[in-house]
């Protein structure tokens, strides 16, 4: 065991060294088009007196132009460290789920565990469920409070309908909802005013087994407009060792949109979606009669929908209201444990401004979840079965305009009550600075919790250690802890964006975040004998405490650079050091090195996109992720790429390579083990859209 | 185990793939030296802005402005390059002027008035506006013309062109040239 561990600290270590090639293709392809694009610097030079004004207006018509990146503009004057992933860059990666697009964002550690689940943390924490990360639908919470964070494999999205996901890396502005803690994720379709028409996708390959969209779309060209859609596919199991191809993937969706805007003031919005779908897993299942633990393969059963009505009133530039009701039903049935839940949320916001520059900000927000678990295996249960979860929040941001167009600053908070917490502050303070209209800077700082969850205060986990001497068997029980508080964090955060000339742009934030009352896992007795539940025998008891403090540290570097219009570069670059440990009376069994080492210190992403002629593009995007130490987990370089043809303007065929530079790689630990490698894989698509 | 994480199997493979990219690279890089850089939306439309004075009569109550005011409304998609481009320019003998409103109240003093995406929703208002204060109103929101605004700025594949509205003009008593018309993608409110 000891060697097998030096030997593969060794071997992370070596494979450092498979960073310089990257560096030597950056420096290259950088150094290439500084070779032959002289020419263009000329034109660039010529430009100063610029030629557009002497032309005619019939001139001035054919002027072939490119598409700028608009992006920098988007994020040009927040005071948080945000990335936006556009629907452009979706389609051009060839993701075909969410939490793949999500590779596109820095700071954000995306690894698949297998074909239908995957680890997503931001600024470290990588977890199944992500608990520290607020992810959004169209303004939707879809983070659960029954186990605190994300169900990725539910939230299917007809991508093309996608039109941004903003991605906060930090604990987001005052007016995000409660559990921002290292980030938020704000996914954006489409108005459906821009989605008339119909479209249709469909496509299949190697471990796609065959993926079918469509949607329609229409209005009455004034203040009424509709889609509906609908989506299914079948995805293949990862690459197992033990041939145990337990993890495919099959979903039927469909949905609807529609917003009205009935005068120059009011829209409304009204939306929902229903889903089905069979998510293949191994789950560990332990009861206290024989055979005590067992891995159990399955399938998990998972249904819902959800529906969404917003009334927006916009009455001048920064004076609206907005009001917002939301219900979702979420039907869960995995092999150990179920989860049926209403969740019902009510938010309103508005914003005005007053004289001396400053624009006021408030809301106020309600949110009831109200959950049934019936116990499955006797080693998993909730007590009680049936609970409600509630959820007050309320927020105040004043931003002030110090030196107008030049220095801003925002302060605010957020007020939070649950039904497991009394009420809590997070306030926030930020400064914005843009000296120029091409640079800007800015710093925060920000106090945030993550409230606690069902998962720590009505939860009872059992695992299985073996049988003792005396013929009874031992089990572990995490039990729920009523004294579980919320985890806190302190946040410092300060970034620069520059545009450089026309076409470099870069972006970098650092950020220090100091951590307090850390979920840890506590064994909090000596074991002792046990009949209750039958039959007898020894428990070690525990609970989920807050035993860890700790402090993050990391970098994020962001250059793109277009050096012609027909070609794009982006990289990012991502550094993380984790500093977690127990705290002075902690009696955590010492689960702070598996939190530390199961987020990578480095992450590297290079795209190249280009739009050759004929409606042709190709891009290539690189990635390297370093090693997660404490899940022996290697670190890993691999490669995607896109090969696309717009036939027509109606058609586009693609071809799309996943993960081509090794057969397969392995990205997360799974549990129960053994580990899923992640395969490479290959998928055509056609697009038809009129 | 070691065997199955070690990266070691991996490494030399990538410097080969890492080298075929390198030559793909290269080769569009090759390709690039039959290409020229092209202008950006913002520059084309900023340009166009600028010249749209050139085409039309403002009535005398307007032309007693001092400056010639080219105004945006709402969130600014130019940033510098309009500025860059219409400085030191003077259209119709007087000095062109930048100005960057928040409320289309505020266009007394604008000959133009470039109205930002964001403002949609308040179109009617700002049109009904812009139009007592005799403005030319310039936007690039989808169907401005037909929506009642004079000049749409429309995005035909990779390029900028431009939708009219005549009768729009008249009601804002401004005067449209006919090259002005001959050029427009479309002419509506005829």
């Amino acid at each position: 065991m000891r060697t097998v561990a030096i030997a593969w600290q060794q071997d992370a270590f070596e494979s450092s060294s498979t960073l310089p090639p990257i560096i030597l293709l950056f420096v290259l392809s950088a150094a290439l088009p500084q070779l032959a694009g002289a020419q263009v610097e000329i034109a660039d030079s010529q430009e100063s007196s610029n030629p557009l004004k002497q032309m005619t207006l019939e001139q001035l018509g054919n002027v072939q132009i490119t598409s700028a990146t608009k992006e920098p503009e988007q994020v040009w004057k927040t005071s948080a460290a945000i990335y936006v992933i556009t629907h452009d860059d979706i389609q051009r990666s060839g993701a075909t789920t969410v939490p793949e697009a999500l590779r596109l964002a820095p700071g954000v550690e995306v690894a698949r565990i297998d074909s239908n689940k995957w680890s997503i943390g931001i600024r470290g924490f990588g977890s199944r469920l992500a608990r520290d990360v607020l992810v959004l639908i169209d303004g939707r919470t879809v983070y659960t409070t029954l186990l605190a964070g994300t169900y990725w494999e539910v939230q299917n999205l007809l991508l093309e309908d996608v039109d941004r996901i903003e991605v906060i890396r930090g604990p987001g502005a005052t007016i995000w909802g409660p559990n921002a803690v290292n980030g938020v994720i704000n996914i954006i379709t489409k108005s459906s005013k821009d989605t008339h028409g119909a479209f249709m996708s469909a496509g299949g390959g190697s471990l796609e087994g065959g993926f079918l969209n469509a949607r329609f779309g229409g209005g009455n060209g004034k203040s009424f407009d509709y889609r509906v859609y609908g989506l299914a596919f079948d995805r293949g199991p990862e690459y197992h060792p033990d041939r145990d191809d337990y993890d495919s993937w099959r979903a039927v969706q469909g949905g609807f949109r529609s917003d009205f805007a009935p005068n120059e003031h009011d829209s409304f919005t009204l939306q929902g979606d229903i889903y089905d779908e069979g998510a293949g897993e191994t789950v560990t299942s332990v009861t206290y009669a024989p055979p005590y633990s067992q891995t159990v393969r399955g399938t998990a059963m998972l249904s819902g929908g959800n529906i969404l009505a917003r009334w927006q009133r916009a009455l001048a530039e920064g004076k609206d209201i907005q009001l917002q009701v939301s219900y979702d039903r979420t039907n869960r049935q995995e092999p150990n444990f179920a989860d049926h839940r209403d969740t019902f949320d009510v938010d309103f916001l508005n914003r005005f401004r007053v004289p001396g520059r400053q624009q006021i900000s408030w809301g106020v927000g309600a949110r009831s979840s109200r959950g049934t678990n019936p116990t499955i295996v006797s080693g998993l249960f909730f007590l009680p079965r049936t609970r409600t979860d509630a959820l007050f929040t309320g927020f105040f941001q004043d931003e002030i305009g110090l030196i107008q167009r030049v220095l801003s600053l925002q302060v605010g908070t957020k007020l939070l009550k649950t039904n497991y917490t009394g009420l809590q502050l997070q306030p926030t303070a930020r400064l914005l600075w843009t000296p120029t209209e091409k640079q800007t800077f800015w710093a925060a700082f920000t106090h945030a919790v993550r409230t606690p969850s069902d998962a720590e205060r009505a939860f009872y986990l059992t695992g299985f250690s073996g049988v003792t001497v005396n013929g009874l068997p031992l089990f572990a029980r995490f039990n729920a802890n009523p004294n579980f508080r919320s985890e806190e964090l302190n946040g410092y955060e300060g970034g620069y964006r520059k545009l450089i000339g026309q076409n470099v742009y870069f972006d970098v934030a650092a950020f220090f975040n100091h951590y307090s009352d850390l979920f840890s896992e506590d064994i909090v007795g000596a074991p002792f004998v046990e009949n209750d539940p039958p039959p007898t025998h020894i428990l070690l008891p525990a609970e989920f405490g807050n035993g860890l403090v700790g402090t993050t540290r990391g970098v994020e570097f962001v250059p793109q650079w277009k050096p012609l219009h027909w070609w794009r570069l982006r990289a990012s670059y991502s550094f993380l050091q984790m500093n977690i440990r127990k705290s002075p009376q902690s009696l955590d069994v010492g689960s702070a090195p598996t939190i530390e080492g199961s987020s990578p210190k480095h992450e590297v992403t290079a795209q190249s996109g280009f739009d050759l002629e004929h409606g042709v593009s190709i891009d290539l995007t690189y990635r390297y992720v370093s090693a997660l130490q404490k899940l022996k987990i290697a670190s890993y370089s691999t490669a995607d790429a896109q090969f696309a043809w717009h036939l027509r303007s109606y058609l586009r065929l693609s071809v799309v390579g996943h993960n081509l530079l090794q057969p397969y790689h392995f990205e997360f630990a799974s549990d129960p083990a053994p580990n899923v490698g992640i395969k490479r894989s290959v998928y055509g698509q056609i697009a038809w859209q009129r | 185990m070691a065997k199955v994480i070690g990266p070691v199997g991996i490494r030399e493979p990538a410097l080969r793939k890492s080298a075929f990219i390198v030559a793909i690279v290269a080769l569009c890089a090759l390709y690039s030296s039959a290409q020229e850089a092209r202008p950006t939306e913002s520059q084309v439309e900023a340009v166009y802005l600028y010249n749209f004075g050139k085409f039309v009569t403002w009535p005398d109550r307007a032309s007693q402005r001092e400056l010639f005011g080219i105004c945006i409304l709402g969130k600014d998609p130019f940033g510098e390059v309009l500025d860059a481009t219409v400085n030191g320019e003077s259209v119709g003998g007087k000095q062109t002027k930048v100005q960057r409103l928040s409320n289309v109240e505020e266009a007394g003093s604008c000959s133009i008035l470039f109205i930002s995406a964001a403002e949609e929703k308040r179109l009617p208002t700002i049109l009904a506006v812009a139009q007592r204060m005799n403005t030319l109103t310039v936007s690039d929101i989808p169907d401005f013309a037909e929506r009642g605004g004079i000049i749409g700025l429309v995005k035909q594949k990779d390029r900028v062109r431009f939708e009219v509205n005549r009768k729009a003009a008249e009601q804002s008593h401004l005067v449209l040239s006919s090259e002005l018309l001959k050029v427009a993608l479309r002419v509506v409110g005829k």
